[in-house]
């Protein structure tokens, strides 16, 4: 079942104009977005620093308002919503952050952070809010005896652990995850990623995960979304990530990941050099073509739209990508 | 007391890589900058020797230190944008190493400058001489520290977390570029990583260190085909890999301890998995199992080697 509607979202920043700047310019943070999630599923959602991941989150929880399109989430369009009933989605979307030192308050006590969602929206008596907590905690692989104490008192992965409490606390549908492992050490990060998928069956939640890493996000996700500059340019089962991407971009993404092995380090080829350009001037045609090694004169002029290659597989390039994987291959 | 860093030995070769690799407290940059002379009091190296080319460094006055800090053994650091200094050119960043270290006149460091910036891949060198730190990307950056750092054609470059901060993409084309580098410069270099991708990249030995000591050293292929110690095979299996979804991850459970007081047993003993009543006698010291594979764990040394070898292929 639909659980998530995304419908051509745009959201633009104007830089402030410099001292002897002309004029001021725009950002397209996240420049005509369209996806669906389903009940139940995951979608991990990957690019690199500035691609407008983080933008995108926060415009589906409305922490930020969009300049454009439409946020269906079970059947209402959320840009749409008063105040009022902002509040009332949010029992239903709760957010994990990456930063978990700004946002845990330092100044309330572990039950109180996990305890606020409850007592805003008077879920059950203080006596009942206060089990939930000890039942949270517990939940998520912490001491219910450390309730009085604060984040300061925990380490990284532990205050992590706080943060997904706090997003369980009124049984949500949807939890939007930015970055969540991203400061962690590998070990911690691997006991977080398995906590995240063992709640997602228990509670039959929702993940809209976020993550500038191929592997981390191809091991939680359902399916994956690559975003490039504001664009998305590839969905695909994350399970067919490896084997069946092709855009240029995600290939890319693919070759940069470190090997696992080193007996796999000679030889390799990387497919894309530089760096990505500045999203205030995107480049004219499609956005991937000054890095794309098997650009042509369309693609300097014309910008590709995500259309379905096969069932569950939307790329966005004027060569359907599948006919540049076998020359990327080969 | 912490020992941030407790009885550790290695050795690096000229134009081979070694990586130190462990999670964040593990002491790894401690190490190398006890190497350098540079942790603040009231930090302070209890004992030990650290030589180069046969020379004592704990033995040299602060000032032959200073000289050879740069010069003969060069660093590299996670975050560029802290140890550029923002008030002058990367030009003059550049020459004045030169010319301070090197001696040789401003207009010939001028034009050895954009030949270095050339060689670590950054296009357009003669206008990147003329930016400030903030006007390049972190990747720019970073190749700019890569290039200060082998200007000097050092004994030893250190690199600690050198891509830690980029974009993946970047970060494959810096990993790349520094493999051709280090092969070129014939430096020993110590990599400093918490990522065991970055490690299978560029290492040729590696050392794995927890709570302080390193607690396996050997060859990069025998570490990753042949993990001894609990604490390797573990992270080896804390890393998710592409398309292998359905396979769980198997991270180590629990924390790493404080440093504060360790106690007179094998540090890694409350998350271990094998552990028995054989590790609380004192602390493994790290013993060489297999030619050129040491381990510190007192199951895998009181095993006889064929079982070792046995278990590793099991």
């Amino acid at each position: 079942m639909r659980l998530l509607e995304v419908d051509d979202l745009e959201k633009y920043y104007r830089t402030r104009g410099g001292l002897f700047s002309s004029g001021r310019e725009k950002v397209h943070a996240v420049d005509g977005i369209s996806f669906t999630m389903d009940r139940e599923e995951t979608l991990g959602l990957v690019g690199e620093s500035g691609c407008g991941k983080s933008t995108l989150a926060r415009l589906v929880a409305r922490l930020e308002e969009p300049d454009g399109g439409r946020v269906i989430f079970a059947g209402k369009d959320i840009t749409e919503l008063s105040e009022k009933e902002l509040q009332e989605l949010r029992c239903e979307m709760q957010v994990i952050f990456q930063d978990t030192y700004s946002s845990l308050n330092p100044r309330l006590t572990v039950s109180s952070i996990i305890g606020e969602p409850l007592a805003n929206f008077h879920v059950g008596t203080r006596k009942e809010q206060k089990e939930r907590v000890q039942e949270l905690l517990e939940t998520v692989g912490l001491n219910p005896e450390h309730a009085t104490r604060y984040p300061h008192e925990f380490s990284g992965g532990q205050r992590q652990r706080i943060g997904i409490a706090r997003a369980l606390a009124l049984r949500p549908k949807l939890v939007i995850c930015d970055e969540p492992v991203s400061n962690l050490d590998v070990s911690i990060q691997a006991q977080i990623l398995n906590l995240l998928k063992k709640l997602k069956q228990e509670f039959g939640l929702s993940y809209l995960f976020i993550s500038h890493d191929l592997a981390v996000i191809s091991y939680i996700s359902d399916r994956v979304a690559v975003m490039y500059l504001g664009k998305i340019v590839e969905v695909l089962k994350s399970r067919d990530l490896a084997t069946e991407a092709c855009h240029p971009y995600t290939l890319a993404l693919l070759a940069a990941v470190p090997v696992s092995d080193p007996r796999l380090r000679e030889g390799k080829e990387l497919i894309v050099k530089g760096e990505p350009p500045d999203p205030v001037n995107p480049p004219a045609g499609c956005r991937f073509h000054p890095r794309c090694p098997w650009a042509e004169e369309k693609c300097r002029r014309e910008e590709p739209v995500l259309k379905s290659v096969k069932a569950g597989h939307q790329v966005a390039c004027h060569f359907e990508g599948i006919t540049m994987r076998g020359c990327g291959s080969g | 007391m912490v020992k941030a860093v407790n009885g550790v030995s290695f050795d690096v070769k000229s134009g081979r890589t070694l990586a130190i690799v462990g999670e964040s407290g593990s002491g790894k940059t401690v190490t190398v900058l006890s190497l350098l002379g540079l942790i603040d009091p009231p930090g302070k190296i209890v004992s030990g020797e650290i030589y180069l080319d046969g020379r004592n460094l704990l033995g040299l006055s602060r000032e032959e230190l200073r000289r050879l800090r740069g010069k003969d053994m060069a660093l590299v650091f996670q975050d560029p944008m802290t140890s550029l200094n923002p008030v002058f050119t990367i030009g003059t960043q550049i020459t004045e190493t030169l010319i301070c270290h090197m001696g040789i006149a401003g207009a010939e460091a001028k034009i050895e400058a954009i030949e270095m910036l050339k060689r670590v891949g950054l296009p357009h060198p003669e206008k990147i001489i003329k930016r400030y730190p903030f006007q390049l990307s972190g990747g720019q950056r970073q190749r700019v520290m890569i290039a200060l750092a082998l200007s000097m054609n050092p004994r030893v470059l250190i690199a600690d977390e050198p891509t830690t901060a980029l974009d993946v993409t970047v970060q494959a084309q810096i990993l790349y570029e520094m493999r051709q580098l280090i092969k070129d410069c014939r430096a020993g270099v110590i990599l400093i990583t918490h990522d065991l991708g970055v490690v299978a990249e560029l290492a040729d030995e590696v050392a794995v260190m927890y709570a302080g000591s390193i607690v396996e050293y050997g060859d990069v292929y025998e570490i990753f085909d042949n993990p001894l110690h609990p604490y390797t095979k573990a992270l080896l299996k804390s890393i998710p890999r592409l398309g292998t979804k359905d396979e769980v991850l198997r991270p180590v459970l629990g924390q790493p301890p404080s440093l504060i007081d360790l106690p007179g047993r094998c540090a890694f003993l409350p998350r271990c998995e094998h552990g028995a009543g054989g590790c609380r006698a004192g602390v493994p010291s790290l013993e060489e199992i297999i030619p050129g594979h040491a381990v510190a764990c007192h199951r895998v040394i009181t095993a006889k080697p064929e079982e070792v070898t046995l278990r590793a292929l099991a």
